[in-house]
């Protein structure tokens, strides 16, 4: 009818307390993708605006900014959209 | 699997410092743009202005000359004054995204500031609760384990030297009460 039990579960739990917020888990993860999305076509506008600027003189009023900045530029918006699993992960499930 | 992969690669993902992983390359593409725009703004003012090298390149009218002349140095031309309004598209584009960065590192820093005001406010409790198991043989019940109300066990007393050397300063006139630790306990 009884039979006897021994707990083998663990002694102690990590319980996550609800008041321990951090900046990670506050802001949500569309308003970096946002962000990140307005900064894609930014980077595209730069690009083909500093492309027509060499097309109409390659040497003067120009030392190619647009070309070496957005190398930056492309590293920070492909992060921007990964950040808490945000836009990337919605497109490509 | 391949896209899983690229993404888990490139991405921080839910980790806990991805905030400010973004934080700092949100400062390093900032200033990126203003060096961008600097000179984008510099040029809106001269279009003529070269530097170094870039005024031996040649303008498109002479593009196909064949008597290269390497210190030449070439002027600019009305071709050149057609690009200033695609460089003022430019220096727009250029205040756009340093604004986006503007607006998500004072997003995060707003954020910041008032988390830890708010964890001003109230005593933190620890993450981690001690269950203290009362009895390990149970009746056939589905085990209970709930949070006790001892939060904190107090540590055992180990002494970290031997102790022969108490018993020795104990013998001694002026040496404190170390009778506590004696063997006896």
């Amino acid at each position: 009818m009884y039979s006897q039990q021994y707990y083998q579960g663990p002694n102690a739990v990590q319980i996550r307390n609800k008041r321990d917020r951090t900046v990670n888990t506050v802001i949500p993860g569309v308003f970096p993708g946002l962000l990140g999305a307005f900064l894609l076509f930014l980077w595209i506008a730069i690009i083909i605006l500093e492309i027509l600027s060499v097309y109409y003189d390659a040497g003067r009023g120009t030392v190619y900014a647009g070309f070496w900045c957005s190398t930056i530029f492309f590293l920070t918006w492909i992060s921007m959209f990964c950040y808490r699993k945000s836009f990337l992960h919605f497109i490509f499930p | 699997m391949m896209k899983s992969v690229l993404i888990n690669l490139v991405c921080c993902g839910k980790s806990s410092g991805c905030g400010s992983y973004l934080l700092v390359l949100n400062g390093i593409n900032l200033i990126f743009a203003i060096i961008l725009l600097v000179f984008t703004a510099i040029f809106i003012n001269d279009p003529c202005l070269c530097y170094g090298a870039l005024c031996r390149i040649p303008t498109w009218d002479y593009i196909n000359d064949i008597n290269i002349d390497v210190d030449r140095v070439y002027t600019c031309n009305s071709r050149t004054f057609r690009k200033v309004p695609v460089l003022k598209g430019l220096l727009a584009c250029a205040i756009l995204m340093a604004v986006c960065n503007i607006v998500f590192i004072l997003t995060y820093l707003i954020v910041s500031i008032q988390l830890r005001f708010k964890a001003r406010s109230y005593k933190r409790t620890p993450d981690i609760v001690y269950q203290q198991q009362s009895g390990s043989v149970r009746w056939s019940e589905q085990p209970s384990h709930y949070p006790s109300d001892i939060n904190y066990i107090p540590r055992q007393y180990q002494p970290s030297y031997p102790m022969q050397s108490i018993q020795r300063t104990s013998q001694l006139p002026s040496a404190p009460p170390y009778d506590l630790y004696s063997a006896k306990f």
